[in-house]
């Protein structure tokens, strides 16, 4: 059953006894809360995803509360619980919400059984492509804009790699956009649903979109890798696609691997086998319009290569 | 004790008894390892007995998860080692490490499974200002601190403030003896590095008795709450060295003299008492006689630490608390003598409503 079909009053119930179960990228995470501003988002924005039984095997728990009794009323402030340990500092209750997010990062980047990189992953016709970036680079507000415009979403945050297979496991969650990107991105999608700016976050304003209900239907559906696309933005600056090279992919790739040092042996040989299968561009925009068509023709041009679409585009 | 946490235990004693566990169970017990740093040690008994394939698939996934980052800690921590050594080795002087770096080189069992979040080493106190330069010439530097938590670590406690390579996240701390000087006891660093044993490389570790009695001493002079992993240690610690000739012996007669006695005997008591360690009775016997405090007072040692060992989960309705916050009082009340944890508990509260500790000097 999805969070949105269950019974509210239950389910806000259950956020203060046993928790409720989300499945994400293969791991059942328990978020117990008694703050409402947390709950009353994580029902609006998980609205689409299953809900798991009340009994089970959890890979994390989570727990969100104020950080004692009297901060409740006055100066409320907020903490998170990861399996007893606090990763954070503590935040003020406005940000209730944004500290579920980040816990929730949080867990699946311990994960060391998947190798787990720092890029957003997106997917059309079975290809899926990958967009590692640095921070401000638009990864996020691309990968918003390509999911708005059909494509499925696997995550604008994590690449999971599985070891065994090199397959991308979705995580599908919502998309975090910042400051500019967000007003952007309303722009660009006005029917989407976006949680609450939060304003003054340690990253400026953040606020989340949450994403189509297909992506998260599909959420238990690997997707192989087919290119890895670099996006930079540049007010003002040309669509322009440029090849990148073997050993320059692997750095932009291991270098902001959440858990490579953790996976050692594993790590490099599953990012080795990623660079090695997979194209590479870095893709220069201005506007989300031509980044969105840059990326649309690309793939085209990989599905009608079929075999040789490798070949093709490196000859391009 | 609550009920999970004597299914933790259980689960610790007994490990072949956890595939016989209900969902539920195997639910809470899983978390508490997770919240006890245990689950890789679990994990590594389990497969010792071959019994991982009996679990269902989401247990063995965390376990593998926990297996993978627990070797992972493992060679960062000997990586760690490693340059704390080439850093030091112009010095010529011994480099003594402790707990979890001194275990995983002398190559120990109760390394197994075990994660560290820092690296402890003892020097000799004629070396430490020696020893903190070459460390800080070679990239390694201190956590900015107030004047006041400078204080704190110069001149009440056993190690200078902690240090962090530039480069790399891992904690070092470097001590000069093994319990605070603040408090009455006083145990010279001389006499520690005079009895510890090479592990090669230049590298040592301290001898068993001392090994087991800072173990103790770390588990009982300070807080022993929600601290299941060290009692375990201990254990280890215990059932390896107990089986040497002379052990038992040298034990109480050191503890005596590094005024150690009642740690000792509560680590002796709570050993056999929960981790169900095997301990000749003549030796309980005698280190009763010797380092025990009164019946009244053990009684309530015995519901505290029973209580309070194994955490609680947060947010639960919990009976711990009271024996927690008892505990953490006690830890202070023996560390410091009374006007010293006066005064340290007022700036401890100022800064705490200016809301500007960010030390956990404690």
């Amino acid at each position: 059953m999805r969070l949105g079909a269950a019974p509210e009053s239950a389910l806000r119930a259950q956020f203060h006894t046993t928790g409720v179960r989300l499945r994400l990228a293969g791991l059942c995470v328990n978020l117990r809360t008694d703050v409402p501003a947390a709950s009353d988002q994580i029902l609006q924005m998980y609205r689409d995803h299953p809900l798991e039984a009340g009994v089970g095997i959890d890979d994390f728990r989570v727990w969100l509360s104020y950080t004692d009794p009297l901060r409740r009323f006055v100066r409320r402030r907020i903490q998170v619980f990861i399996d007893g340990a606090t990763p954070f500092e503590p935040m003020p209750h406005r940000f209730a919400y944004v500290s579920i997010e980040g816990a929730l990062n949080w867990c699946i980047s311990a994960t060391a059984i998947n190798v787990v990189l720092h890029a957003a992953v997106v997917e059309r016709g079975g290809l899926a492509v990958i967009l590692p970036a640095p921070p401000g680079s638009g990864k996020s507000t691309l990968c918003a804009g390509l999911v708005m415009r059909g494509w499925r979403l696997l995550s604008d945050e994590h690449a999971v790699l599985r070891p065994a297979d090199g397959r991308l496991q979705p995580v599908a969650r919502p998309i975090s956009l910042k400051n500019e990107s967000i007003a952007l991105i309303r722009q660009w999608a006005p029917d989407a649903h976006f949680s609450p700016v939060f304003t003054g976050t340690i990253r400026g304003d953040v606020a989340y979109l949450r994403p189509p209900t297909d992506s998260i239907a599909r959420a238990t559906e690997t997707a192989a890798p087919a290119l890895i696309v670099s996006p930079t933005y540049q007010a003002g600056a040309a669509v322009a696609l440029q090849p990148l090279g073997k050993s320059e992919t692997f750095r932009l790739l291991a270098g902001n691997a959440m858990n490579y040092h953790t996976t050692q042996r594993c790590g490099f040989d599953t990012v080795a086998g990623l660079v090695d299968s997979c194209a590479a561009w870095r893709l220069s925009y201005g506007t989300l319009a031509q980044a969105v068509d840059a990326m649309e023709a690309l793939l085209a041009r990989v599905q009608t290569g079929s075999a040789s679409g490798r070949l093709a585009i490196a000859t391009a | 004790m609550e009920e999970v946490a004597a299914l933790l235990l259980h689960s610790m004693r007994d490990p072949a008894s956890v595939p016989g566990l209900g969902a539920e169970a195997l639910d809470d017990v899983l978390h508490a390892a997770r919240q006890h740093a245990l689950l890789a040690r679990l994990e590594h008994d389990l497969a010792g007995l071959g019994v991982l394939q009996d679990l269902p698939e989401a247990a063995r996934r965390q376990f593998a998860n926990a297996r993978v980052r627990a070797n992972a800690n493992a060679i960062t921590l000997c990586f760690e080692i490693d340059r704390v050594r080439r850093a030091l080795t112009d010095l010529g002087i011994r480099i003594v490490l402790l707990k979890g770096a001194a275990y995983r080189r002398a190559g120990l069992s109760v390394a197994r499974g075990r994660v560290s979040v820092d690296l402890d080493i003892l020097v000799s106190v004629a070396d430490i200002g020696r020893v903190e330069r070459t460390l800080i010439d070679r990239g390694w530097q201190a956590a900015e601190m107030n004047r006041y938590d400078q204080h704190y670590y110069r001149d009440w406690m056993h190690e200078i403030p902690p240090l962090v390579h530039g480069e790399r996240g891992i904690e070092l701390d470097v001590h000069h003896t093994i319990f605070p000087p603040v408090s009455e006891i006083r145990i010279d660093s001389e006499t520690l590095l005079a009895a510890a044993t090479p592990v090669g490389d230049g590298l040592w570790v301290l001898g068993p008795t001392d090994m087991v009695l800072h173990a103790a001493a770390h588990l009982f002079q300070e807080n022993p709450a929600g601290h299941l992993r060290d009692l375990l240690d201990l254990h280890d610690l215990l059932t390896l060295f107990g089986q040497h000739a002379g052990f038992w012996e040298n034990l109480i007669e050191r503890a005596g003299r590094h005024g150690l006695g009642r740690p000792l005997y509560y680590g002796l008591r709570y050993a056999v008492d929960l981790a169900g360690t095997a301990i000749p009775a003549a030796v309980l016997n005698r280190a009763k006689a010797l380092f025990a405090p009164n019946a009244v007072q053990l009684r309530v040692m015995d519901w505290l630490v029973r209580s309070a060992i194994v955490a609680g989960s947060p947010g639960q309705a919990s009976a711990g608390v009271l024996p927690r916050f008892m505990l953490f009082a006690r830890s202070h009340w023996i560390k410091m003598p009374p006007a010293v944890l006066l005064g340290h508990s007022l700036v401890k509260i100022i800064h705490r409503m200016r809301g500007k500790s960010a030390t956990d000097t404690g």
